[in-house]
C-alpha cells in the first residue's frame, strides 16, 4: 500500500518540476534572445542626447505612476501594487521558498515570520479579486480582455490560495495540498513564456527601449 | 493447555496492589491517548478479559521492532502487556527453536482458531519465496496459513505495514506489506522505523480492552497517527517566526531552531513522536537536532532524500535547466536571425508604387 | 554561557536558555484548570488532565510551576516504581506523577479534586489487609 498523495507530491517535485523548468527557463531565454537579436530599427536622425542613461533611468521611474493616473484608475494601480508586493513578499521571504533558491543557486537571505507571509498572501488575493471585479464591470476593460488575461489571473491566484491552505492545513490532507500547491506553481511556470506573464522579465527591456528612444530624441519618457 | 491466569490474578501474585493496578491503567489510558477518566473502564476490561493468544511472525525485518517493544526495564507497561497476553510464538523471545517452535505455533493456532491475534513485523518478498524462509516455509505461505485463523492482524513497523526498507528503490526482493497480500482480515498498521514502544503496546492494549481502534485511510490507528509531527513539534514557534537552522552546526542549530531547511519531513508525517517521544519520554529526533525522516509514511526512503526540504525539487533539475537555457538561447537566436533575414528579403523585394500603378487593372 | 576558571561551561545557563522554549500551552492549560476548579466547587465534578497529551516544553513547565506552586502535601506511592502525589499551593489542584522502576516518567496528570482516587485505600486491598493482619496476629499469638 502506498500513500497516493505522496506519490503525487514526488511526481510534482521530480518529473513535474523538470517539465515546468524546461518550458519556463527555456521559453523565457528564447523570447529574450529573440528580442535582443531582432534588435531595433536604426534611428538615422542625429542624437539630441544620450539615450542610454535615460533608458536606464526609465526602468525605475516608470514604477511611479504619472500625475493624475492613480485618481483616474485607483483600483488598477493600488490593486496592482498590493498584488505584486504581496506576491513578492509571500514568495521570496517564506523560508521553504528560500530553501529552493539555496538549493538551486546557493543563495541565502533571511526569512520573515508567518504572520507577515499570511497577511501578504491574503492581501494579494483580495487585490486580485478587486482587479477581476473592475475588469468585469468596466465595459472598456471587459471588451479588451482576452483569454490570456483570465488564464493568468487564475494561475496567479492558485498558488496563493493553495499555499495558504497547505501551510494552515485548512482542508484536505496536508501532503495532498502541498502537492497541489507545487503543481499550481508548475502550471504558472509552464504558462509563463506564452502569456503576458513575460512582462515580469520583459518590462526591463520595454522600459529601457522607451526611455532610450525618447532620450535620444531629447524628449521626456 | 492449563487455564491462563487473568491479568489481575497475575498482579496479585506479583504483590501489586489495587493502587498499582490503577496506576497501570492510568498509564495505559495515557498511552492509548484516551481521556484519563477512562482508566476505570480500562481496569474493568482488563480484569474481565481472558488472555488472548498472540502469534508473532517475523519476516524480512531487522528485529528493530522487537527491540523497540522490549526496550523496557521490568516491570513497566510493556512487560505487563506481555503478561496480559499469551505470547505463543516469537522468534527472538521464545525459548523453543526448530521443530519444537513450529509445533508450538501450530498448536496455538489450532487451539485458538479464529480468536488469536497475529502480529507481523518485516516485509514479505513476492519475487522469490526462497529469499526469506522460516523452517523451510516461505514467508508468503506462512503468512497466508497463519492469517487464515486470526481474529485480527497487527502489522508492526513500516516494513510489515508498507514494505519499508526492503521495498525501497529498486526493491530487489519484490517486498510488500501485509495488507498487500491479506485482504479478508482486519489489519491494523502500526508503522514507524521502529514504532514507539508505547504506541505498539497501546495498540495491543486497545485490542485487548476495546477491540480494533479507529483507523485512518492507510489503516493506522487515528489515536497515534492522526496528527502530524509538525502540528505538535515544540520547535513550531521557530517555524512560525521564520527562524531556521541552515546547517547542523550553525547558530540556529545550537539555539534549537526549526529544522525544515535541513529536510525535516514533519509537515507530511503523521506520528506522535513529538508528544509521546522516545525512551519513556526522553526525547525524539527533532529534539536531538536531527530532522524527521518521515518513517511512518510509506516509501519514506524514496521521498526525495532525508536532507532535502519538502519544498525543494527532488529531481536532477540543474542539468535539465542548463540544457533548457542553452537550447532557448540557440533557438531564440536562430529564430530571430531567420526573422531578420526574411525582413531583409522583404525590404529588397520592396517595389516602389505610385498612384498610376494602383489604377492598373490587376 | 558562563565559564569557570578552568574554562568548563556550566550546564545551568543552557538549562536557562532551554527554559525559554515554550509552546504557549501553559496559559490555556492553567485556564482549563481554573474552570475545572470552579466546576468542582459548583457541581462536585472532578477532572483529570493528562499532561502527556499536549505539547509541553521546559518553558511551559516553568510557567506552570510558578503559577501552581507547592502545597502542604507530598505523598509518595511505592508500587511499580514511585508515584508522587502533591497538592499544589492551589488547594484542590493536585499533581500526580507516575514514574516507572527506573525512575523515568511514565505518565503525568493534573487532578482537580478533593482527594485523588489513588490515595484512597481500595476495598480489595483492605480485604487482603484484613486477611494479612489476621494471619500475623495468629503468628504472634502462637509465639506467646
Amino acid at each position: 500500500m502506498n500513500n497516493p498523495y505522496f506519490d503525487l507530491l514526488m511526481w510534482a517535485r521530480e518529473t513535474g518540476f523538470n517539465i515546468a523548468l524546461i518550458i519556463f527557463a527555456g521559453g523565457i531565454v528564447l523570447r529574450l534572445t529573440e528580442i535582443l537579436v531582432l534588435g531595433r530599427k536604426k534611428d538615422f536622425a542625429p542624437a539630441k542626447a544620450n539615450g542610454f542613461s535615460q533608458g536606464i533611468k526609465t526602468i525605475f521611474t516608470r514604477s511611479v505612476p504619472r500625475k493624475g493616473v492613480v485618481k483616474f484608475a485607483p483600483v488598477t494601480y493600488l490593486g496592482g501594487y498590493v498584488f505584486h508586493i504581496g506576491f513578492f513578499i509571500a514568495f521570496f521571504f517564506f523560508a521553504p521558498h528560500i530553501a529552493i533558491f539555496t538549493d538551486m543557486l546557493g543563495l541565502w537571505w533571511p526569512s520573515v515570520g508567518r504572520v507577515i507571509i499570511e497577511s501578504s498572501t491574503a492581501l494579494a488575493v483580495l487585490a486580485l479579486f478587486a482587479l477581476l471585479y473592475t475588469r468585469l464591470t468596466d465595459p472598456v476593460r471587459r471588451a479588451l480582455t482576452t483569454f490570456d488575461d483570465y488564464l493568468v489571473l487564475l494561475l496567479s491566484l492558485l498558488p496563493l490560495v493553495t499555499g495558504y491552505i497547505a501551510v494552515n492545513k485548512l482542508i484536505g490532507d496536508p501532503t495532498l495540498m502541498l502537492a497541489l500547491h507545487i503543481l499550481s506553481v508548475e502550471l504558472l511556470m509552464i504558462a509563463f513564456p506564452f502569456t503576458k506573464l513575460m512582462h515580469a522579465v520583459s518590462f526591463v527591456f520595454a522600459r529601457y527601449y522607451n526611455g532610450a528612444i525618447q532620450g535620444r530624441k531629447g524628449a521626456e519618457s | 493447555m492449563a487455564k491462563k491466569p487473568m491479568l489481575s490474578d497475575l498482579m496479585k501474585e506479583h504483590g501489586i496492589s489495587r493502587r498499582g493496578f490503577m496506576k497501570y491503567c492510568a498509564g495505559l489510558a495515557s498511552v492509548m491517548a484516551l481521556s484519563p477518566s477512562m482508566a476505570p473502564q480500562i481496569a474493568h476490561a482488563l480484569e474481565n478479559a481472558p488472555r488472548p493468544s498472540v502469534i508473532w511472525l517475523s519476516f524480512q525485518e531487522c528485529t528493530g521492532c522487537t527491540e523497540s517493544i522490549t526496550r523496557s526495564h521490568a516491570p513497566t507497561l510493556e512487560d505487563l502487556i506481555f503478561n496480559a497476553v499469551s505470547l505463543d510464538y516469537h522468534h527472538t523471545l521464545q525459548a523453543a527453536s526448530g521443530h519444537a517452535a513450529e509445533a508450538a505455533r501450530e498448536a496455538a493456532m489450532k487451539a485458538n482458531y479464529g480468536k488469536y491475534v497475529l502480529v507481523v513485523d518485516g516485509s514479505i518478498p513476492l519475487d522469490e519465496p526462497g529469499y526469506s524462509c522460516i523452517a523451510g516455509i516461505s514467508n508468503l505461505e506462512m503468512l497466508k496459513q497463519t492469517a487464515a485463523g486470526a481474529a485480527a492482524i497487527v502489522s508492526v513497523g513500516t516494513c510489515a505495514a508498507f514494505g519499508g526498507i526492503p521495498h525501497a528503490d529498486p526493491n530487489p526482493t519484490g517486498a510488500v506489506g501485509v495488507s498487500h497480500i491479506i485482504k479478508d482480515k482486519p489489519i491494523i498498521n502500526v508503522p514507524g522505523c521502529p514504532p514507539i514502544p508505547v504506541v505498539m503496546t497501546g495498540v495491543l492494549a486497545h485490542l485487548l480492552t476495546f477491540g480494533i481502534p479507529d483507523l485512518d485511510e492507510l489503516g493506522r490507528p487515528k489515536a497515534f497517527f492522526g496528527e502530524s509531527i509538525h502540528d505538535r513539534c515544540y520547535r513550531r514557534p521557530f517555524y512560525d517566526k521564520g527562524l531556521f537552522a541552515e546547517g547542523f552546526d550553525d547558530e540556529g542549530a545550537r539555539k534549537g531552531w526549526c529544522l525544515y531547511k535541513l529536510g525535516c519531513k514533519g509537515p507530511t508525517t503523521k506520528s506522535v513522536c513529538a508528544t509521546t517521544k522516545w525512551n519513556n519520554g526522553t526525547s525524539f529526533p527533532i529534539e536531538a537536532g536531527h530532522p524527521c525522516l518521515g518513517c511512518t509514511e510509506p516509501d519514506f526512503w524514496d521521498n526525495g532524500g532525508f536532507y532535502k526540504p519538502l519544498s525543494v525539487p527532488a529531481g536532477d533539475y540543474r542539468k535539465i535547466g542548463l540544457a533548457a537555457v542553452g537550447a532557448g538561447v540557440a533557438i531564440g537566436a536562430v529564430s530571430a536571425l531567420v526573422s531578420r533575414a526574411s525582413k531583409k528579403k522583404a525590404a529588397k523585394a520592396h517595389e516602389a508604387v505610385d498612384a498610376h500603378d494602383l489604377e492598373k487593372p490587376s | 554561557m558562563s565559564q569557570d576558571k578552568q574554562g568548563a561551561v556550566k550546564n545551568t545557563a543552557m538549562d536557562d536558555l532551554m527554559s525559554f522554549v515554550a509552546t504557549g500551552n501553559a496559559l490555556p492549560l492553567l485556564h482549563e484548570i481554573r474552570h475545572a476548579l470552579a466546576n468542582l466547587l459548583e457541581n462536585n465534578n472532578t477532572a483529570i488532565i493528562d499532561l502527556g497529551a499536549i505539547p509541553f516544553a521546559p518553558g511551559d513547565e516553568r510557567v506552570l510551576d510558578s503559577v501552581l506552586g507547592e502545597g502542604e502535601i507530598h505523598a509518595v506511592l511505592k508500587t511499580l516504581g514511585e508515584s508522587h502525589v502533591r497538592e499544589t499551593s492551589i488547594s484542590g489542584v493536585w499533581r500526580v506523577d507516575h514514574l516507572d522502576d527506573s525512575g523515568q516518567y511514565q505518565s503525568r496528570f493534573i487532578e482537580i479534586t478533593y482527594l485523588p482516587e489513588i490515595l484512597k485505600t481500595h476495598f480489595e486491598d483492605a480485604t487482603i489487609g484484613l486477611e494479612t493482619l489476621t494471619k500475623r496476629l495468629k503468628e504472634e499469638d502462637e509465639k506467646q
